[in-house]
């Protein structure tokens, strides 16, 4: 493989891809994979961060629509995850290579969240009594479940945990130039209590922030190649919508198993050169 | 006429902005393997790279450049800007949906993210 545009492109397509089927971003894939192909690390986070922006706003249009995403609740998280992403890009232009390949390995290990709750089923958070905080943000939502045939109404609860706890998820995401979004998920779904749609649409829809938020600093860092991260953006937009139409098609155990294998050999290759590197 | 609902506002200027970035962006590709004959990516030519300090000011450099006589950076380089304003524009748009619904508390908090994203862009 050479860094070409074509190389880049497909990569990308299978990175967006892959990554819509179990909903995860692009960048996940696509950065290493660059690395491998010896774009030097910070720079193929400053590039593929502006490339999730595609990714997450494509799938996030529709989402908004059937109401699945819950834009309140986004906004007040946006705060957080923006001034996390802000330092984290900032602290990868300051800190050598060789610790973010050791943090992303790191990083990588957390999408295996995204992998069990596949498994899980949700309970539904009708009539939850909700905190003061929650209550005064009007963080409550409600939309149409095609699988379920109903209608799924809930409140979201503990907001003042649940705000601080998505700068974490935003300074992971500015710092190694991906969505975090199986953090951020976690997040929805273990503090807010979100049902798991809801969770996944609201935590896509602010992925594309995250993005715009890391770009802000990458952009003015002279690591942005208008061909390089024009090549991700379109391969990996192509993918996540192929992805997504084939979604309901493909078994969720053949998508798994291939997930773990990419994501395996993955978080090897960042190991490896963390460990090679100077 | 009725007014429409932010989900439908957001849902269309996400969908417009990347469309549009996309397009724009493949025929900066085309323009980019025509024009160089070759489709490898050669990450030394430092003309390929976004040089901008004020995103604000870099944003009317690349249009005048576009209209003006455009190669093959200028047209990718807008089609990245196009992909940038577009999660900004969704701030915009809901400060004032907010702000026509009286919903005083989301006006302050989408301005919140406005002024950091604002500042972010143009302060480096």
């Amino acid at each position: 493989m050479s860094l070409d545009v074509a190389t880049i492109i497909l990569t990308s397509a299978f990175a967006g891809f892959l990554g819509s089927l179990i909903g995860l971003g692009g960048g996940t894939i696509v950065i290493p994979v660059l690395s491998i192909l010896g774009v030097p690390l910070k720079q193929a986070i400053a590039n593929s961060m502006i490339t999730l922006i595609a990714t997450s706003s494509g799938s996030a249009s529709a989402y908004v629509r059937e109401r699945l995403t819950n834009i309140k609740a986004a906004m007040y998280l946006e705060i957080f995850t923006v001034i996390g992403a802000i330092i984290g890009a900032t602290i990868t232009l300051l800190v050598p290579s060789k610790y973010l390949y050791f943090f992303f390995a790191a990083f990588l290990s957390s999408s295996f969240y995204g992998i069990r709750r596949k498994i899980l089923t949700s309970a539904s958070h009708d009539g939850t009594h909700q905190d003061r905080l929650s209550k005064w943000l009007e963080l409550e939502g409600n939309y149409y479940d095609e699988s379920l045939d109903r209608e799924v109404s809930y409140k979201i609860v503990r907001a003042h945990l649940g705000g601080p706890a998505m700068t974490i998820a935003g300074l992971a995401a500015g710092m190694l130039g991906i969505g975090a979004g199986a953090f951020k998920v976690a997040i929805h779904e273990l503090i807010l209590k979100m049902p798991p749609k809801a969770s996944s649409a609201t935590s896509n829809f602010i992925i594309g922030m995250t993005a715009l938020a890391g770009s802000t600093v990458f952009i003015a860092s002279g690591l942005v190649n208008v061909v390089l991260a024009g090549s991700i953006a379109v391969g990996a937009t192509i993918g996540s919508l192929a992805g997504s139409r084939l979604l309901p098609k493909i078994s969720d155990k053949t998508i798994r198993v291939l997930f773990l294998v990419v994501l395996i050999y993955l978080i090897l290759q960042m190991v490896y050169k963390g460990v090679t590197s100077t | 006429m009725r007014r429409p609902t932010l989900e439908e506002v957001i849902g269309y200027i996400l969908i417009i902005g990347v469309t549009t970035s996309l397009i724009i962006e493949s025929a900066g590709l085309a323009l980019y393997v025509v024009g160089k004959g070759a489709i490898e990516i050669d990450l030394s030519d430092p003309e390929a790279y976004v040089r901008s300090r004020d995103f604000f000011a870099y944003i009317i450099d690349v249009v005048s450049s576009v209209l003006g006589n455009p190669n093959y950076v200028d047209v990718m380089a807008l089609g990245l800007v196009l992909l940038m304003l577009t999660p900004y524009l969704r701030v915009v748009a809901s400060v004032v949906f907010f702000a026509f619904s009286r919903n005083y508390k989301y006006v302050v908090i989408t301005l919140i993210v406005l002024a950091m994203l604002t500042v972010s862009l143009i302060a480096h």
